[in-house]
């Protein structure tokens, strides 16, 4: 949902994350590969998107303001919890991201209750449209 | 969010109902601006939102599928309540391509709970970042 608003290099580095966001759990869902093909979509990478290696660790400096590791953070929390599960794993990846980038426990709860709305959205529209 | 279901000139034929729900209520909102540049981007036929065409004209052969009309109307919907208010010529307009689409009261209530849960998330996130 919010992308858009990252540079070429931060959405790479971005898609590296997401990646990872997606095994954390140990498996693969359908709705957060769509959700993933619709961030390819809204950044503009569709046909280019390429496999990162999930073991690598990506680096986060890339992401070198507030609002940008905000986005970040976001995106990959409705990544995480779009299949309608949280699994620690998943958690554990998205704190881990959270920390290293500084984000305050209000500003965390914040991203959380974003990123329930987006989910519950997407989740409503799969329903509704099947 | 949803225009990957589209196909490019339904995706024309949308961003144009869009251009005239922006100015539906008599005023040009700049969230409701912003949105519209993003599903710009989203729907990768370029940034220029001079290029699109207003219109309160629906066909509804243009978008024959039930996901393709689910997926303008809760778009509409989005873009119509961004600003905090939910117009009466926004409802009308709203309601008229429901009507045009034959999509039932469920589907209709459907899509403003989806419409509200991706607003909400879209306002907090700006609310968030400034």
């Amino acid at each position: 949902m919010f992308v858009h608003s990252l540079t070429e290099d931060q959405k790479t580095h971005f898609f590296d994350l997401a990646q990872q966001m997606i095994v954390a759990d140990g498996m693969v869902a359908e709705p957060e590969v769509a959700y993933l093909d619709r961030l390819y979509w809204e950044a503009g990478f569709v046909g280019r998107a390429g496999l990162g290696d999930v073991d690598a660790a990506v680096d986060l400096t890339i992401f070198n303001d507030r609002r940008v590791r905000l986005v970040v953070a976001v995106e990959l929390i409705i990544i995480s919890i779009v299949d309608g599960i949280y699994h620690p794993k998943e958690a554990e990846f998205a704190n881990s991201v959270v920390a290293q980038f500084g984000i305050t426990p209000e500003e965390h709860a914040a991203l959380c209750t974003i990123a329930e709305n987006a989910a519950q959205a997407l989740v409503d529209m799969r329903n509704l449209i099947g | 969010m949803f225009l990957h279901l589209l196909d490019d000139d339904q995706k024309r034929a949308f961003l144009a109902l869009a251009g005239n729900m922006v100015t539906r209520d008599g005023r040009a909102d700049a969230v409701e601006l912003e949105y519209l540049k993003r599903l710009m981007i989203e729907s990768g036929l370029g940034r220029d939102l001079g290029a699109i065409k207003s219109t309160d004209e629906v066909n509804p052969q243009t978008f024959p599928v039930r996901n393709q009309q689910c997926a303008v109307v809760a778009e509409l919907l989005i873009l119509s309540i961004l600003d905090g208010s939910y117009d009466d010529g926004e409802a009308a307009f709203a309601d008229s391509i429901v009507d045009a689409f034959g999509l039932s009261a469920d589907d209709h209530e459907t899509l403003c709970r989806i419409a509200e849960d991706a607003a909400g998330a879209l306002s907090k996130m700006r609310g968030l970042v400034g």
